[in-house]
């Protein structure tokens, strides 16, 4: 079985990140990794690699300083990973990233893609269906619980939805989005390390990918951000001491007459 | 002159790290209070392949470079150091003489196990009376036809009264001194060969420490672990460097543990008004332990480096385990002083540090030892 | 000139933050004199339609049994050749698993990229400026889009609902799709009724490890319900298997920013407190006084659930 992953590289949950004094940009601290709910993608991978052979290719979209980050993918055994470069400082939307990584995904005939349910930094969620879209592959969303029927060619998918859950049968090629739950990734060995070390990670070039679609940066980016602010939230942080009874009582007297939500 | 790490070492790092962060260091301070071998864990930790890295790929190993170890063992014994004592002992003293001298039999059934986690190893020089003055020893072994004989007690063995096998330094002849020094291996099972008692350490807990008795314990000869009679101490003389490097190594991981955490502390906790990072003389304090952590990783580096490259190292290795202990046992002092009356809490990690990092002070040879060592070197026979 | 909403109902109820959309497309509309159009797929939607008629000028109605249960494929073409038809400015729906699924395809379809989860939109010429936020909540971006349609989905709780409107309400019959579905659905668990899910309540009591064992949820529960609101869970809790994922709360689990939210028995880590920023009033409760859940509160009580807890529902009960 071909399987496709989507990985994308995000600063550390604990990477500092902030504004510029000009609020032009976000400086973020360089401590990467790959994003939490790709990792469950990829673990789901390797898993249906393991039960039915074949291979298993990682596609990133990046900057070509974080590239190494995704040497976690090989070191987990993922067989190949592919990502599209840039340097520079433009930030693309979630259609220009989709129409440039499902341009070098549509190469090859994968049976199945996997990504995440969503990233650490756009916190978007949409950019798994408009790949499957741009492809012509159905998608299946949030997935929890998956099985593969190589014969029939179909998926079995438990996803949840926003008042519960469902389980939708669905033919491949497919792409499915992992959720939280789906498994528990895998702590890679000193194998897969000392593999990934050595491993070569395929780039393309953005410029080199534009010419092929025969179209320019400019062009392609439509959702333009223009500056950034730090959310900072303040809360009252006060504390109440005393016997519960009275504790309590002030507490709803609070509610009531100061933050009036009851 | 570069002293970077390559990007693969870089890689390497950050994943050993953040392996070390998930499954050892949640555990390291319940590994500290229970004080019991964390057999769970070791399993698990086992089976990630790690026991091998400094053996070729030949034997099973994973063939890493003297630098990537070296980076290993730092990560590790951040994470925990009564764990990474046990851990380190399979992948390097405990295992090497096997390595090198076993036969086919001895490795299948002992060394190729221990990488793999299977079985614990250990290697026994001290004894009682004699610590840094090897040949005083009194563990003596005697052939008798088609064997040894041994005889005598060590002490402070790293995983010694859990262990699967030993490595043990005994003498032909105490009167020969550092001449008639010979590594045996010794079975468990092997009649005469008894675990002993278990010191109860005031750091590096969770490892099992203690004592090993030999009566009348007789082993097969091809259990000389040597091409010769009489070579141990210039056999050992083959690793003593790699094990003074590693040392180092390790005191840099205790150090970096306790260094981040004092550096959040500072940021955090607030006196007069500001966070305590803010006044002068805790900035001070951070500028001399970055600087000492700096130095001491970089001649840790360098001697790894020079081991890796086959280079003759023994003044650079005695530098770097004593400059990376001397460091640390700063780096963990100022730490808890930063801390205030919390650097004697269990509850926080310093005073862990702080305990642990003792060891060092011993571990890989005394300071007293190391520090006439260098003296002789750099100024010559007088 | 349209505003399109897409109207997110359920077994015939409309998904309440769809109101608060219809408050954003009512202002849009004013300002561009244009038309407020919603589309509605389904089936008996007779009482969703009476509720929306009066805040859209015209509502596109696919309704059939076929239709009952959301399939991405069939309500894509739907939406498709509704946008096909109205040419509309924006297209505007309330945040959801569900919208982002096919807001997603419909972007890729359409060529256009998506504005999800803004709290801020603002047309200057044919402009779109929005406001969303980015890195776990810390930072926000202002940015702006000029292709239209302008695919928009709105963050829940930001905006006042409009429940009442002057508009027409003209509805049009659209054809169902004839091809069949590549979805099969095999079965479906939801959430009954009007109950509210997590990220529509107004109240939400969430518990963590403080509480134990996965019975004390119950005095959770029994709070909620003295509150009319959901209970909701912290990782750990998810994780320990005593709570659904469906309930976790926090960078892994759902966003949600309900009036009041009870954070109890949970020390109040970062990946959780993520997910609750957006609320109104936090009210923490731990006997830990050092638990950083208490940084991030506006009030709390250093105390014993157990004890507090029950306290709390006596007396909301009493309330009621």
């Amino acid at each position: 079985m071909l399987v496709g992953v989507l990985a994308k590289v995000v600063p550390e949950f604990d990477a500092l990140v902030r504004v510029s004094d000009d609020k032009s940009k976000v400086e973020v601290e360089p401590k990467y990794t790959v994003n939490f709910f790709d990792l469950l993608a990829l673990e789901e991978a390797l898993k249906i690699k393991e039960r039915f052979g074949g291979t298993v290719k990682v596609f990133s979209f990046c900057r070509a300083e974080m590239v190494e980050t995704l040497r976690s993918a090989i070191a987990m055994g993922a067989d190949e990973v592919v990502a599209i470069t840039f340097d520079g400082i433009e930030i693309f939307d979630n259609y220009c990233r989709a129409k440039l990584l499902a341009e070098v995904i549509k190469k090859e005939p994968f049976d199945l893609l996997w990504c995440g349910r969503e990233t650490f930094d756009e916190m978007e969620g949409v950019t798994g269906a408009m790949i499957a879209e741009i492809l012509g592959y159905p998608v299946v969303t949030l997935v929890t619980k998956v099985e593969i029927f190589p014969q029939e060619r179909k998926v079995l998918v438990e996803r949840e939805t926003d008042r519960g859950k469902e389980i939708l049968k669905v033919a491949m090629p497919v792409l499915l989005s992992a959720q939280k739950g789906l498994n528990e990734p895998r702590v890679p060995t000193v194998m897969g390390l000392m593999k990934a070390m050595k491993a070569k990670i395929n780039t393309v070039e953005l410029p080199v990918l534009l010419q092929e679609l025969g179209t320019e940066l400019e062009r392609m980016i439509k959702m333009k951000p223009i500056s950034y602010v730090p959310i900072i939230s303040s809360r009252k942080r006060k504390l109440l001491k005393g016997e519960p009874v009275e504790v309590v009582k002030e507490l709803i007297n609070l509610l009531k007459t100061e933050a009036k939500v009851i | 002159m570069d002293f970077s790490l390559t990007p693969e070492q870089e890689f390497f790092r950050k994943s050993v790290r953040d392996v070390v962060q998930k499954l050892i260091a949640p555990k390291a301070a319940e590994i500290d209070e229970k004080d019991e071998f964390p057999w769970e864990l070791w399993k698990e930790f086992a089976k990630l392949g790690y026991l091998g890295l400094r053996y070729p790929p030949e034997v099973g190993g994973m063939g890493a470079d003297q630098i990537t170890c070296a980076i290993f063992y730092e990560e590790i014994t951040r994470g925990s150091v009564g764990f990474a004592q046990s851990v380190i002992m399979n992948m390097l003293m405990g295992t090497h003489f096997l390595y090198r001298f076993g036969d086919e039999e001895i490795k299948e059934r002992c060394f190729i196990p221990a990488i793999k986690g299977e079985k614990i190893a250990t290697i026994c020089f001290t004894e009682d009376q004699s610590g840094s003055d090897l040949a005083s020893i009194r563990t003596v072994a005697v052939k008798d036809g088609d064997y040894w004989i041994i005889n005598g007690r060590k002490q402070w063995i790293t995983n010694g009264p859990i262990c699967d096998f030993a490595t043990v330094l005994a003498t032909t002849d105490p009167q020969k001194g550092l001449k008639g020094l010979n590594f045996f291996l010794v079975e468990k099972g092997t009649p005469g060969f008894y675990p002993g008692q278990v010191i109860k350490k005031m750091g590096c807990r969770g490892t099992v420490t203690g004592e090993l008795i030999f009566e009348n314990c007789r082993v097969p000869a091809k259990n000389l672990l040597g091409e010769e009679v009489n070579k141990g101490f210039e056999y050992l003389g083959e690793i003593l460097n790699e094990i003074r490097v590693m040392t180092g190594a390790m005191a840099l991981g205790i150090a970096q543990a306790a260094f981040e955490e004092g550096l959040e502390y500072a940021r955090k906790r607030v006196a007069f008004g500001h966070p305590i990072g803010h006044y002068q003389l805790i900035k001070a304090k951070f500028a001399k332990m970055a600087m000492e952590l700096d130095a001491a990783r970089l001649l840790v580096w360098r001697a790894a480096w020079m081991l890796g490259k086959g280079l003759p190292c023994a003044k650079e290795a005695a530098m770097a385990k004593y400059f990376a202990t001397e460091a640390c046992l700063n780096v963990v002092d100022e730490v808890t002083r930063i801390y205030g009356a919390n650097g004697m809490a269990e509850e926080y990690p310093p005073q862990r540090h702080f305990r642990d990092a003792r060891f060092l002070l011993y571990g890989g040879g005394t300071h007293e030892i190391l520090s006439d060592f260098l003296g002789r070197l750099i100024l010559g026979k007088l | 000139m349209s505003v399109l909403v897409y109207v997110q109902q359920e077994g015939g109820n409309i998904r309440k933050a769809t109101f608060e959309v219809m408050r954003v497309a009512d202002c849009l509309a004013d300002q561009t004199g244009g038309k407020v159009v919603g589309i509605i797929i389904g089936d008996d939607l007779d009482s969703a339609l009476g509720s929306i008629n009066s805040l859209c000028d015209v509502v596109y109605c696919a309704s059939s049994p076929k239709l009952s249960t959301y399939r991405l494929d069939l309500y894509l073409t739907l939406l498709q050749k509704v946008v096909e038809l109205e040419a509309p400015l924006i297209v505007l729906s309330a945040s959801s698993y569900q919208t982002k699924e096919l807001f997603g395809a419909l972007g890729g379809r359409l060529k256009k990229p998506v504005i999800v989860d803004c709290f801020s939109l603002r047309l200057e010429d044919d402009i779109l400026l929005y406001e969303r936020a980015i890195y776990g909540g810390k930072i926000m971006v202002q940015g702006h889009v000029h292709e239209r349609p302008y695919l928009v989905l709105v963050r829940n709780k930001t905006f006042e609902p409009l429940i009442q409107g002057k508009r027409r309400g003209e509805v049009v019959e659209v054809e169902v799709p004839s091809e069949v579905s590549h979805y099969e659905v095999i079965e479906r668990t939801t959430l009954q009724g009007t109950k509210p899910d997590i990220t529509e309540a107004d109240v939400i009591v969430c518990g963590g490890r403080g509480l134990k064992a996965p019975e004390n949820f119950g005095l959770l529960e029994r709070l909620a319900s003295a509150l009319g609101g959901v209970v909701g869970a912290s990782r750990a809790v998810v994780d320990a298997g005593w709570r659904p994922q469906s309930e976790q709360i926090g960078k892994s689990g759902k966003t949600v920013s309900p009036s009041l939210y009870f954070a109890i028995g949970l020390s109040g880590a970062i990946h959780h407190v993520m997910g609750i920023e957006g609320s109104k009033i936090v009210v923490a409760i731990n006997k830990d006084e050092k638990a950083p859940i208490f940084e991030h509160a506006d009030y709390g009580i250093v105390g014993d659930l157990f004890e507090i807890v029950p306290l709390l529902i006596e007396e909301f009960s009493v309330e009621q």
